[in-house]
């Protein structure tokens, strides 16, 4: 695949523009506010979920996305022809052991339909989406990511500071609708946050396993995320 | 398009727009009411920002509280129903998959202004609801929704002589809006009028099942007006002839 496309399809996955459901996603941060978090705790929010949350999920996310490039590379006939050894379903299952609060899997879990879905829709019959949709029809976030980024051709590590980049814009996106702060300062946040994204994805591109998946806990925002499924007025899934 | 995971059913969709208070939600209580004994039916709100909407519909009791389930859309009502419905869809498939078969299901958008109709991607038809206390003229005025989608309601017409507003004239500034289209008049204290509003419904889902109703777009762009050194003209964006159809706004 040419430099152009997946460059393309770099910025196509970051904009939020995409239609897979995510504007009905605040990262957690509409429970946070809801349970104290201010303005001026915004930008340490983000900071945290990168360094907690977005280490699994990265990690995840590139699992995924390896696992998918080699379904790619073998023939579908192949890849169906080994049942034994789910390429998806271990990494869902790893995930879901890193993350104890049940809100935040399955607001995770709403995500990542959505981009399956559109991931159908975009590269109809590519084997690493139709594995995905026949081992696990419902995939959280960040395998759905990694395995549309396979499938559209994003470099590995453009594909896990996306999967970092993303979660931070949609702290800033649903910040701006809850919280009295200036867009221009969240938009500085992201640039600030940089540095700490690219550690994040460089970190993540040394797992090899599902063991090496980080197992980190933030336990507020889990509280937080549990807290939001019971309200009855809320702007945001979670 | 794709569907995931694979459907056994499919019911026939039906999106009930329309501003903020003109009676969506108790338009979808009537329908319910008036039919839940011969369709399986199942609801999907989308309130701005409660879950109001879906706590009256099953306190309403015209339906299961199960099959009324409430939808998050981000602050962005009018973006789930037209520019991205992926949250609304998941709704929807999952409400056939949990109760099928189920033949009718509604989505009720979040109340938006005069400019936000269903994308047929969610919706096979639309219905959008005006109100008599909103004023007598918001007909007049139009939009997409109120010249072209599948059914004009105007509601509360009870409340008429209490807001001074003329039912025969708002409805007949409705029928011009939308050149001969049908716009139903409505009051839930009037029960001609909703038999009138279940008839409609059995009618397009008889269409639907026979495969002889097609979706249709009202679009985002409503006929509207230029003005130019000789006074000014009105055109729409579908014009087939083609100048009229292209220019900067």
């Amino acid at each position: 695949m040419g430099a152009s496309a997946s460059a393309l399809a770099g910025f196509l996955l970051a904009d939020s523009r995409l239609p897979s459901g995510a504007y009905a996603h605040s990262a957690g941060l509409e429970p946070a506010v809801l349970g104290g978090l201010g303005p001026d705790q915004v930008y340490g929010y983000l900071l945290s979920r990168l360094h907690t949350v977005m280490r699994v999920e990265t990690a995840a996310a590139v699992l995924a996305f390896r696992r998918a490039v080699l379904a790619q590379d073998q023939s579908a006939d192949t890849v169906s022809a080994t049942p034994g050894r789910p390429a998806f379903a271990p990494i869902e299952a790893a995930l879901d052991a890193r993350t104890p609060s049940g809100a935040q899997r399955d607001a995770s879990r709403r995500l990542g339909r959505g981009m399956l879905r559109l991931a159908v829709t975009l590269v109809p019959g590519n084997p690493a989406v139709d594995l995905l949709a026949r081992e696990v029809p419902k995939p959280t976030r960040p395998v759905a990511l990694g395995v549309l980024g396979a499938a559209l051709g994003v470099p590995e590590l453009e594909l896990a500071l996306l999967c970092c980049y993303d979660d931070a814009q949609s702290v800033v996106a649903a910040a701006l609708k809850l919280l009295p702060i200036d867009p221009m300062t969240g938009t500085r946040w992201i640039l600030d946050a940089g540095a700490a994204m690219d550690d994040v994805a460089r970190a993540a591109l040394t797992t090899q396993t599902e063991d090496d998946l980080p197992a980190l806990s933030a336990p507020w925002m889990e509280q937080w995320a549990q807290e939001h499924t019971t309200r009855t007025r809320r702007l945001f899934v979670a | 398009m794709p569907e995931i995971p694979t459907l056994s059913t499919r019911s026939f969709r039906l999106g009930i727009a329309g501003p903020v208070g003109t009676g969506k939600s108790s338009l979808i209580a009537s329908i319910c009411r008036a039919m839940s004994g011969e369709l399986s039916i199942g609801v999907i709100t989308n309130d701005i920002y409660t879950d109001e909407d879906a706590r009256f519909l099953k306190s309403a009791g015209v339906l299961p509280g199960e099959r009324i389930r409430a939808v998050e859309t981000g602050a962005c009502p009018h973006t789930a129903i037209r520019d991205d419905v992926t949250t609304n869809l998941l709704a929807v498939e999952d409400l056939e998959s949990d109760f099928a078969p189920l033949d009718l299901v509604m989505v009720e958008s979040g109340g938006d202004n005069l400019t936000a109709t269903f994308s047929p991607a969610l919706v096979d038809a639309q219905i959008f609801v005006l109100d008599v206390a909103g004023g007598g003229d918001v007909a007049r005025k139009g939009g997409p929704g109120i010249a072209r989608a599948d059914l004009l309601v105007i509601n509360k017409i009870d409340l008429a002589p209490h807001v001074d507003v003329d039912v025969d004239l708002m409805l007949s500034d409705a029928f011009d809006a939308r050149e001969g289209g049908p716009v139903l008049a409505l009051s839930r204290k009037v029960p001609a009028t909703v038999a009138e509003l279940a008839e409609w419904v059995r009618s397009m889902v008889v269409q639907h099942r026979a495969g002889t109703h097609t979706p249709q777009d009202p679009g985002p762009m409503a006929p509207h007006f230029h003005a130019d050194e000789d006074g000014g003209y009105v055109h729409t964006h579908d014009d087939p002839s083609g100048a009229a159809g292209t220019h900067r706004h």
